[in-house]
């Protein structure tokens, strides 16, 4: 750490390095964490069994956790000695791997984005994680742990203008040579060029953990657990945006015995009430504290964190869409939380990885109305938000076909036993019935999308409301879809595929359907502008 | 750098009257062996499990019914199978191709050339039997973005492979 001068002007003529012995300790928490996730039902079998059968004792099962321990220290030990990094011209190049050792090169035009992390145990070591996100090559993100931070820096900003690090001047950073304790004050970014978009005091980051879907951070975890991030982060879409209705209501479905729902509704919902938003301000306190957002001509960042500091970037091409979340905590707060969506393939967030989920969001959080407008404006230029006019789906259909989803299920289930037993199991079905109508009569108002320019908005919703615009010509595929009852009614499900995610826009009136396909066609294939 | 200018919708290519061409003729008969390779050995299976003489009665009855189901099924899935295999059609324009499936659910998909990551060209044994392929373009939306046409003549694909790729790279990566 010493020499990490020595070792930065090394490192930006191309040659091979290695990274700090701190990146053992990194490695040890991941090869830790990836046995935690992948073996814990086996951990749970094994010291169940040892708890309730004499043949296996509980000491052994203590003796084969530490071994397995040693063993992920040798890994982790092996990992780091193999680890060599080189920054050339146009590119990174990576050697990794202790039996499968492979060689990963990323040219610049690759990089998605440029996460660097300051890790709480780095921190006092001024070394950092410099995570590269590449478009495409899924499990093949790169993160080089135990960089000095001042020259992660330096890369991230070489590697997102394209330029060849070798050309950096490097007089320009006085003082950050010294590996020694590295204040996390300003970024200090040699170019001096950069602007400051947004600033976030203690006051919006607690809006923040409170305008933020509760469910997120369980959600996650759940689905770092389970490997369905993907999954996860859909269920919490539907969950977090209608309120939990939905789930609520198909549970309802399922249990049938209503005292039993009321208490385990009270239960979920004092839960829901006070310890979700505590927890979730707590998150936002460690994630988003002292956040800075900042931009240097095409590329945004923003640094943020109470222990770990998290700095992430993305360029301004790499947007695929900005969403607009409002929940209705959001909506009562007068708060709106911006996500900057990228490109979702290669980065893990298809195998449902946690970490992909968190680096394909860039976050802009707790921004008041006028703020919101003015950054989506600033990520996508020319952009005329307050233009839109929104067109809506048709009702008539969204809301029968909608209750008529549930309520039928629901008439099947309880049949049987309202002609066995008694009818009055067929009571719920009208009550169910009218709450659905409502829930869908809701739903149907926020759903509504609109062309402006170039820009394409469609927006979905409970209570509150996720607005998604995007560029028109960024979609990767359209797909239009119709029943024969719809061909005969004139109605279509149109979905908008972007690289980020897709949108589906259900009971379209079909000139509308078509209009915004040909549309979107001829931005996409006439345009000379790269999507990424 | 951006593009803005006023556009007619009324103007643009319209991609409704695409005119769909149906998939290679022997696409119908791989798909109809496919559906017999499973079918035959179930409905003949259920054939010899009525006629054997069950002893007692609930029994037999029992049997008889599920080996009609399944064969009422057997027969209905292909009957099925048939009529989506005679569904689905392509279409080639200058700047996309167009691609449309299922019976009911009628989806039609159009992916532009310029959204092409890469293409490959498969073809398993029965596809090779009939002379077919299936073409499968990767885009950057991810696995449930890919397009996969099944049922082109093994040659066709191949070359509607290379001229999508060549088209693809139209404007470079900037």
């Amino acid at each position: 750490m010493s020499d990490s001068g020595s070792n930065r002007r090394a490192a930006l003529a191309g040659d091979w390095h290695r990274i700090s012995p701190v990146s053992l300790v990194f490695y040890l928490f991941r090869f830790v964490r990836q046995f935690v996730v992948q073996g814990l039902p086996g951990l749970v079998v094994l010291f169940a069994s040892a708890a309730s059968s004499d043949k296996v004792r509980l000491s052994w099962a203590v003796a084969a956790v530490i071994l397995v321990l040693i063993l992920l220290a040798v890994i982790a030990l092996l990992s780091y000695l193999r680890f060599r990094y080189r920054i050339c011209s146009d590119r990174v190049v990576v050697r990794r791997g202790i039996l499968h050792r492979e060689e990963l090169n990323i040219d610049f035009d690759r990089v998605q984005n440029i996460n660097i992390k300051e890790l709480f145990y780095m921190r006092p070591f001024g070394l950092s994680v410099m995570g590269i996100d590449t478009a495409g090559s899924q499990g093949k993100e790169i993160d080089i742990a135990g960089i000095p931070v001042a020259l992660a820096r330096e890369y991230r900003n070489a590697i997102l203008d394209r330029r060849n690090p070798a050309e950096l001047e490097r007089s320009e950073e006085p003082g950050m040579e010294q590996g020694g304790v590295q204040t996390a004050g300003p970024d200090s970014t040699p170019q001096g060029r950069e602007r400051l978009l947004l600033e976030l005091d203690n006051r919006d980051v607690a809006l923040y953990g409170l305008t933020t879907n509760f469910l997120l951070w369980i959600f996650i975890a759940l689905g770092a657990f389970f490997g369905a991030g993907d999954f996860a982060e859909k269920t919490l879409d539907v969950l977090g945006d209608r309120l939990g209705l939905t789930g609520a209501v198909s549970s309802m479905v399922m249990a049938g015995d209503f005292l039993e729902l009321f208490l385990w509704g009270l239960a979920i919902f004092l839960f829901l009430v006070v310890m979700l938003p505590l927890l979730s301000v707590l998150g936002a306190f460690f994630r988003y504290h002292d956040y800075r957002l900042t931009v240097d001509s095409e590329n945004y960042r923003y640094e943020s964190g109470l222990l770990t500091r998290h700095q992430s970037s993305i360029n301004r091409r790499k947007i695929q869409a900005v969403v607009w979340k409002q929940n209705a905590m959001g909506r009562l707060l007068g708060r709106i939380n911006l996500q900057l969506r990228q490109t979702s393939a290669g980065t893990g967030l298809e195998s449902g990885e946690l970490s992909g989920i968190l680096k394909t969001m860039f976050i802009v959080p707790s921004l008041l109305p006028a703020q919101a407008d003015a950054l989506s404006a600033e990520f996508l230029p020319d952009l005329q938000s307050g233009d839109v006019k929104w067109s809506r789906v048709n009702r008539r259909r969204f809301v029968r076909l909608g209750v008529a989803g549930f309520t039928l299920p629901a008439t099947l289930i309880l049949i049987t036993p309202a002609i066995l037993v008694s009818p009055l199991f067929l009571l719920p079905v009208p009550v169910l019935a009218a709450v659905l109508y409502a829930v869908f009569v809701q739903l149907w108002k926020r759903i509504a999308y609109g062309v402006v320019g170039a820009y394409g908005f469609v927006r979905t919703g409970f209570i509150g409301s996720t607005v998604t615009v995007f560029p028109l010509y960024k979609i990767q595929r359209i797909d239009f879809r119709q029943t024969p009852w719809q061909r005969k009614a004139g109605f279509a499900h149109l979905t908008i595929h972007l690289a980020s995610h897709s949108l589906t826009l259900p009971y379209v009136p079909v000139e509308d359907a078509q209009r915004l396909r040909n549309l979107a066609l001829y931005r996409v294939e006439s345009t000379t502008l790269a999507w990424f | 750098m951006f593009i803005n200018q006023q556009v007619d919708s009324e103007t643009l290519p319209r991609a409704e009257s695409i005119r769909m061409q149906a998939m290679a003729p022997p696409y119908v008969r791989e798909v109809m062996t496919q559906w017999a390779l499973f079918a035959v050995p179930l409905l003949v299976a259920g054939v010899i499990i009525w006629l054997l003489p069950f002893s007692p009665f609930p029994l037999k009855l029992a049997l008889r019914i599920g080996a009609s189901v399944i064969g009422l099924f057997m027969i209905g899935l292909g009957f099925l199978l048939y009529h989506q295999a005679k569904a689905r059609g392509w279409a080639l324009r200058e700047h996309d191709v167009a691609y449309r499936t299922g019976l009911i659910w009628r989806k039609t998909i159009i992916l532009p050339f310029t959204r092409v990551q890469h293409a490959e060209v498969t073809s398993g044994p029965l596809q090779r039997r009939f002379g077919l392929a299936t073409l499968k373009f990767y885009t950057a939306g991810g696995s449930s973005v890919d397009l996969k046409i099944s049922g082109l003549e093994a040659q066709q694909a191949s070359a509607l492979r290379d001229h999508i790729l060549k088209n693809s790279d139209r404007f470079g990566s900037e």
